[in-house]
């Protein structure tokens, strides 16, 4: 998973590219979430939004947060993260 | 390429709009309301009960209640 | 062209202020009850009801037939750290596209990861919003590019960062 360290990511196969990609999206997650916001939910959601961030993995977050996906969504949206695709050139 | 609607299905969709009954069906939660709406439309009880997560066998009594005919045409 | 769809695809694209744009690339696109069974607001559904009403939005009616794809894909989604989490709903969504021969709509991670990592699955085309709007670009649905992503990024909170990785 993302959250492995990059060199247990390298011996599960992981490619090189996928590593920085992950690593990428994760830093813009970070800069641009409103920690405010996130810091004054409760303790289940606090902790699905920061994994979101920390790994980009909706489906898990969600059920974290034990919502459903469309109100976990809408959520990650209040919080003003953003979901990344990355433009290669 | 949508769909065409045959005059058939038109004024099927007509008798089921004009006997519906329009106050129960605002006042259901979301998606009963949607899916009362797509049987209006559409004449699908399938559709309309996998929109709205139920069995055909719920859905066919939220449309009774809600007054919604089954039309079935006959011709002369 | 047809395209199989999941949940947060549809979810975002009904927000986006030209969604009718999807009905102009595909003569219809399936989907499962699983997707709809996660649809829950008034915007979405409102979407949602609309495209099933002109037949666009198509229940797929071989279910049971694609069970062994996304047993497969959702064994490999739990098994194989690479992987991020699937669900059914998105496992659907490939499955379909994988047997059908249809360009998957999807913004998960999982699966996009799946297709690159596993041979099996790299036939399956998959599309995110990104390249949806590249595709829209290149038939002339859309004029400027660069204005169409913001606009979709302002809907829909993604965002479309260039990068180079070497």
């Amino acid at each position: 998973m993302f959250s492995l360290r990059k060199d247990l990511a390298k011996k599960a196969g992981y490619k090189e590219k996928h590593i920085l990609e992950d690593e990428f999206e994760r830093s813009i997650r970070r800069k641009y979430a409103d920690w405010n916001f996130i810091e004054k939910q409760p303790p289940r959601i606090k902790a699905a939004l920061k994994y979101y961030i920390e790994t980009g993995d909706l489906r898990l977050a969600q059920k974290i947060a034990k919502m459903n996906i469309e109100e976990f969504y809408e959520l990650v949206k209040k919080a003003k993260i953003p979901i990344v695709i990355i433009r290669e050139y | 390429m949508s769909r065409e609607f045959l005059p058939e299905d038109e004024f099927e969709r007509s008798i089921r709009r004009k006997y519906a009954d329009w106050n129960f069906i605002e006042k259901q939660p979301t998606k009963i309301k949607m899916a009362l709406k797509l049987f209006i439309e559409t004449g699908d009880s399938y559709k309309a009960a996998k929109l709205a997560g139920l069995t055909i066998d719920e859905f066919e009594e939220i449309r009774i209640k809600a007054k919604i005919p089954k039309v079935i045409v006959r011709e002369n | 062209m047809i395209a199989s769809i999941d949940t947060c695809f549809i979810i975002d694209w009904s927000k986006y202020r030209k969604r009718h744009l999807l009905e102009k690339i595909f003569d219809y696109v399936f989907t499962t009850e699983e997707v709809l069974n996660e649809v829950s607001s008034e915007n979405t559904l409102e979407y949602v009801l609309n495209l099933m009403i002109k037949g666009f939005l198509v229940i797929y009616p071989f279910k049971t037939e694609l069970s062994p794809i996304v047993r497969k894909a959702l064994e490999i989604s739990v098994s194989d750290p690479r992987i991020p989490s699937l669900d059914p709903p998105e496992a659907y969504a490939l499955a379909i596209a994988y047997k059908e021969n249809c360009i998957c709509l999807t913004e998960n991670k999982g699966v996009l990861r799946l297709v690159e990592y596993y041979n099996e699955f790299k036939k399956v085309k998959v599309w995110r919003s990104l390249e949806l709007f590249k595709y829209l670009y290149s038939k002339g649905l859309i004029e400027d590019f660069e204005k169409e992503l913001e606009n979709y990024s302002r809907d829909t909170g993604h965002v479309f960062p260039k990068k180079r990785f070497s």
